[in-house]
């Protein structure tokens, strides 16, 4: 429990320069753990047929992953402070 | 006494003096050779910066000879190794015949560590000539080697290749693992990789060979390369198509597949990152990637999970993301085996899919 609030309070924290182009989300997830250095895991099937918005500017790992993956019916998951999970929202 | 002594610039200069006296021209004459060892005997210091000169360029193939850790006879014995290839050769190229291979046992000690010396040198020597290099990485390491023609080699975990430089071909033999080259360009001079039945080659391009037990993987990252399979039939090569960027193919017991093309550069090379970069692979194949570089394995047992595709990137060194994933899935544990590895069931029944 710790671990993960830590790894929450860090996503929060921590601002990223990202310049990612609108492209298929699977790829777009790739290019953000690329310039992030977040590791990023998902079953395949989830982001199929998703395009991405781009995203370009400083954010944190969190608001990163809820601007990529706005209106897509998806949402993240911290495994902890160094992966991200992307599955379904509930 | 201290590991590394720091060397006088004049003692360096002139190892590095001798050095290209042996290397840089293949003319040495036997007062050269007896010069420099009269000089190597001088002192420990003289050995000292002539094994680190030839280390630098790459000329020792051992990396554990050093002095003065390495005990007098261990040089000799690594001398003599080396002599016994290059005796031949080294009779050819002399003007007279003359036997200089050979320390007289009768002799007194101070002239059997001169010719000891001395057989360190010429051995050191010959080595660019006539003996292939081999360099290798052992299980979980990664390794950059820079070729003296300019060409970069990156060697994957347990990987070992056999570099031979001649002048008018480069061969590297990939005996087992993964590299990727980074050809230096030289049209006069065609670089040949051979791994298995199959000979790649390349003039100035970048291609990843990825060796397993029963598939090969080749891989073009830039330029082109031609590929020949079947050593037993004769070269000229390029009965194949050429491959070009991103095309791959896969060459198994019956020989090399249809090239695929398009394939993803950055998956292909991701490993030179310590990356592990899956589209779409199944979790035993991720499972096993790690298991090339981590000692504790990760074994998944349910047939049912472990056909799971996903798509993720990863540090090759952390498979404890890649295991705390799993256990998150509904139904799924993981648990120690036997060999100090993990194993990851699933409960009967239970949804892995979230």
């Amino acid at each position: 429990m710790e671990y993960s609030v830590h790894a929450e309070a860090q996503a929060e924290a921590v601002a990223i320069e990202l310049r990612i182009t609108a492209q298929p989300l699977d790829e777009a997830l790739q290019e953000f753990s690329r310039q992030s250095g977040m590791q990023v895991i998902f079953f395949s099937g989830v982001t199929a047929g998703i395009q991405s918005p781009s995203v370009k500017g400083k954010y944190t790992v969190a608001a990163a992953l809820e601007a990529l993956l706005a209106d897509s019916g998806l949402t993240f998951r911290l495994i902890n402070a160094r992966t991200v999970e992307i599955r379904k929202a509930d | 006494m201290t590991r590394e002594r720091k060397l006088d610039p004049t003692t360096r200069e002139q190892a590095a003096e001798a050095w290209e006296t042996f290397h840089g021209s293949d003319e040495a004459t036997p007062e050269e050779h007896r010069a420099f060892g009269d000089w190597m005997l001088r002192s420990p210091e003289h050995i000292a910066a002539y094994l680190r000169v030839a280390r630098t360029m790459r000329t020792l193939r051992s990396a554990d000879i050093r002095w003065p850790d390495t005990l007098a006879e261990t040089l000799i014995r690594e001398a003599r190794a080396y002599t016994e290839q290059v005796v031949t050769p080294l009779r050819e190229e002399s003007p007279a015949p003359v036997h200089r291979q050979r320390p007289r046992a009768a002799r007194a000690p101070l002239a059997f560590a001169f010719a000891a010396t001395l057989l360190v040198a010429i051995g050191a020597a010959w080595i660019v000539w006539m003996t292939p290099q081999n360099y290798e990485t052992r299980f979980g390491e990664q390794r950059f080697v820079r070729l003296d023609d300019g060409s970069g080699v990156t060697l994957n975990t347990d990987s070992t290749i056999e570099v031979k430089l001649e002048k008018g071909h480069r061969i590297v033999r990939l005996i087992h693992g993964q590299a990727l080259f980074d050809v230096a360009h030289d049209a006069a001079r065609p670089f040949d990789v051979y791994t298995g039945q199959t000979v790649l080659r390349a003039v100035g391009t970048r291609f990843d060979v990825d060796v397993r037990p029963s598939l090969t993987t080749v891989t073009v990252v830039e330029g082109t390369v031609s590929l020949t399979h079947g050593l037993g039939e004769a070269l000229p090569l390029g009965n194949m198509p050429l491959l070009r960027a991103a095309d791959r193919v896969a060459i198994d017991s019956s020989g090399p597949g249809t090239p695929q093309h398009g394939v993803r550069l950055d998956e292909a090379t991701a490993w030179t990152r310590q990356q592990l970069i899956f589209n779409n692979r199944t979790l035993g194949e991720v499972a096993d990637e790690f298991n090339r570089y981590n000692r504790e394995r990760i074994v998944i047992a349910s047939p049912e999970l472990r056909s799971q595709e996903i798509t993720g990137v990863f540090k090759a060194n952390d498979p404890a993301s890649f295991l705390t994933f799993l256990s998150s899935i509904p139904g799924a544990h993981v648990g120690d085996d036997d060999n100090g590895g993990r194993v990851v069931t699933l409960d009967q029944g239970a949804e892995s899919r979230p």
